[in-house]
């Protein structure tokens, strides 16, 4: 009799705590790699691409046949495009495998944390990047490229690549959300560019190529200026973020390529005359991959350090998009009595705020 | 012959009540930003006063006292009775926020008041196997937490920003000390430790000072690694624990929602079987004690869930920490007096 109640007891437990009845089979679920943002007469067309176990002809793939597919949904908002997706499908949609969020540049004045309400409450992985895209999302997220279709993961890749080399800041949905909706921070996020290069009729191959040349900066207020590599780099810089750069050289015999690497970045902070003062020392290695005949290498180095502190400069200048270097939290942290003097806002203070830069390499 | 009484190690009772603790953790939501270095400064100050708190039942145990509440007397009864009350209430606040937890998480694949039932009869059954039984069973549960946490905090994607950890200001003095009660008012550790006390072999102050410093260990690191890597986004994702593990991704694991969530079931079904254990004391036969005590929990938790009451909130506080004040350390002083008093020579 105990054994009976036992066994029953079991399969009942089992049954109950798997939640059987609400799961969903792996085959019933559309599994969505990347979303794209695009702007619609309805409110928003959203491009999901998702993983395919069949070729659009309906049979099962080839090892040499796309296993991507982008599903365009339209929608009055998120929520309705995704419910516009699972009406399509039959399925159930599943975002927590995202790779990555890229957001049409004709969004720009769409409001970030309306997007980031919806992020929050689906199943996105809260590490997940989210870009702007030049020109339609659908388009790059759908393209194909000289390296083959652009799937979640090549996206992601490039997005990564050029956060490796210092090109673009990391704009993690985590990180998005505790700069604009807590810290009152001025964000850079990465914008891809895809580029059609016109090539005769009579070519088959697709010259299309894709990249981060440069970043939108984006305020608690609303969208800002959209500022080039060069300052994204700097701006790497100033915020003690960069480890790995390439650089295009100019010396006199002509331009070199350095690699830079082990940056260690110090930041220090002071009021002098009652304006914060940042100063920045940036050490790090540095290998000349290819130079001009004739040229020395001390002149390498000393036209990269330089060309450093220009971008720094560069950088210097989006202050006037608002608190760019993490500011107030550098001062929170080492001035605070300052900082509570000024009552907590660093609007006014850091279009003042003065940075002084100092740069030392030395050969890899 | 008379039958031995169950008893368990100083490191054994350790874990359990590092346990309890953690549950506490797991499922104590942050819905608004509680981070920080004043949360950290309020825990060392809290645990510091815990520290001084324990000492009557850590004195009554380590000088060779066996059952704290039998010497009462008369009382003894009244007070096993306050005991039960209060950890049932707690049992039920536990489960109640546990399956809040599951509600807000896993909304379309759990019946809340169904997983509350099926821990309260989990609870039941592990608290009838006994103290020994909870206490190995403790020792797997929290080093698979030990492991799980480690593995978390290693492959956390967040970047670490140490700008985060802002020197403690004046403006913080408000928020300490409110932390610190709140903290406070999470110790029934020490009722806890006056009522297994009677089931150690020996070392009341190893476990009781071994707990406060793995509980300092513990929870100061986790309010580290949120304040240096989710930050003020805490206050969305709610739940700590879950939170770290959401923001955890490895090549071979790439979700710890799952793995972590066994984790939790778990250790859920432990601690409130150790609660369980506590309040059926003072009844004759633990078998109808644990039924009794497991649907009383049962039924205050399902009661707190439908109307909404939750023993983090304000009017909990008081509560919480009026048990602690009388189960923790008024009656452990009782009971030294009254002991010392038996032990007084007679005189003519």
């Amino acid at each position: 009799m105990k054994k009976a109640a036992l066994i029953i007891s079991v399969i009942i437990l089992s049954l109950l705590l798997t939640s059987c009845r609400h799961s969903t089979e792996v085959q019933r679920r559309v599994v969505v790699h990347a979303l794209g943002i695009d702007p619609h007469e309805k409110g928003y067309e959203v491009s999901y691409q998702i993983f395919s176990g069949k070729a659009p002809d309906g049979n099962p793939v080839d090892a040499d046949e796309s296993t991507v597919v982008t599903l365009l949904a339209q929608g009055r908002t998120l929520y309705e495009t995704e419910e516009s997706l699972r009406l399509q499908t039959g399925k159930e949609v599943f975002l927590g495998d995202a790779e990555l969020i890229v957001i049409s540049e004709k969004l720009i004045d769409t409001d970030l944390t309306d997007f980031l309400q919806y992020f929050r409450e689906s199943d996105i992985y809260l590490g997940v990047n989210v870009v702007y895209c030049t020109g339609s999302a659908a388009e790059t997220i759908g393209s194909k490229l000289n390296q083959g279709s652009a799937t979640a993961i090549l996206l992601r890749g490039v997005v990564e690549e050029a956060i490796r080399k210092s090109r673009a800041l990391s704009a993690r949905i985590i990180e998005i959300s505790n700069a604009l909706e807590h810290d009152g921070e001025t964000i850079a996020a990465p914008v891809l560019t895809l580029e059609k290069n016109e090539l005769g009729e009579d070519l088959t191959l697709t010259d299309t190529t894709l990249g981060v040349f440069g970043s939108q900066l984006i305020s608690p207020e609303g969208p800002k200026s959209k500022i080039d590599e060069n300052a994204v780099m700097g701006l790497s810089i100033l915020n003690a973020k960069a480890k790995d750069m390439s650089l295009e050289v100019k010396i006199p015999e002509g331009i070199a390529s350095v690699e830079i690497s082990d940056m260690k970045i110090k930041r220090k902070i002071r009021i002098r005359d009652g304006i914060p003062e940042i100063s920045v020392s940036v050490s790090a290695r540095y290998s000349a991959e290819s130079s001009p005949v004739g040229a020395n290498e001390e002149e390498i180095r000393l036209a990269a350090q330089e060309q450093t502190l220009s971008l720094c400069e560069a950088a210097y200048a989006c202050r006037l998009d608002g608190d760019v270097f993490q500011l107030g939290k550098q001062l929170w942290k080492y001035e605070p009595d300052y900082m509570m003097s000024i009552g907590g806002d660093v609007g006014d203070v850091i279009k003042k705020t003065t940075v002084s830069a100092e740069v030392r390499f030395r050969k890899y | 012959m008379p039958q031995q009484k169950p008893t368990i190690s100083s490191s054994q009772l350790l874990i359990l009540l590092l346990l309890a603790r953690v549950m506490h953790t797991m499922i104590f939501r942050f819905d608004s930003f509680s981070s920080g270095v004043p949360v950290m400064a309020a825990l060392l100050i809290s645990t510091a006063v815990e520290a001084v708190i324990c000492l009557p039942a850590v004195v009554y145990y380590s000088s060779g006292g066996k059952n704290l509440i039998g010497e009462l007397g008369p009382l003894s009864r009244v007070a096993g009775f306050l005991y039960s009350f209060y950890f049932t209430v707690i049992a039920g606040g536990t489960a109640a926020l546990f399956a809040e937890f599951l509600q807000r998480e896993f909304y379309t694949s759990v019946t809340p008041v169904a997983a509350i039932i099926l821990l309260a009869a989990a609870s039941a059954y592990c608290a009838y196997m006994g103290i020994e039984g909870l206490a190995r069973a403790g020792a797997v549960v929290f080093w698979s937490f030990i492991g799980l946490f480690a593995v978390m905090c290693i492959v956390n994607e967040g970047g670490f920003n140490w700008l985060n950890l802002r020197p403690l200001t004046s403006l913080d003095i408000k928020s300490i000390f409110s932390y610190s009660i709140e903290s406070l008012s999470s110790s029934w550790w020490i009722p806890m430790l006056v009522i297994l006390g009677e089931h150690l072999k020996s070392g009341a102050f190893k476990a009781a000072y071994g707990y406060l410093f793995a509980k300092l260990i513990i929870i100061e690191t986790l309010v580290l690694l949120i304040t240096i890597v989710l930050w003020r986004y805490i206050g969305v994702l709610g739940y700590p624990i879950y939170a770290l593990g959401a923001y955890a991704k490895s090549d071979f694991i790439q979700r710890f929602d799952a793995i972590n969530m066994l984790v939790w079931a778990i250790n859920c079904a432990l601690v409130l079987s150790l609660y369980v254990f506590i309040s059926q004391k003072p009844a004759q036969n633990r078998k109808i004690g644990v039924i009794i005590f497991s649907a009383l929990f049962a039924s205050v938790a399902v009661y707190e869930f439908k109307r909404g009451l939750r023993y983090n909130e304000p009017w909990f506080l008081w509560f919480k920490l009026s048990g602690i004040f009388l189960l923790g350390i008024l009656i452990p002083i009782a009971a030294i007096i009254l002991k010392k008093r038996k032990e007084r020579p007679a005189r003519i």
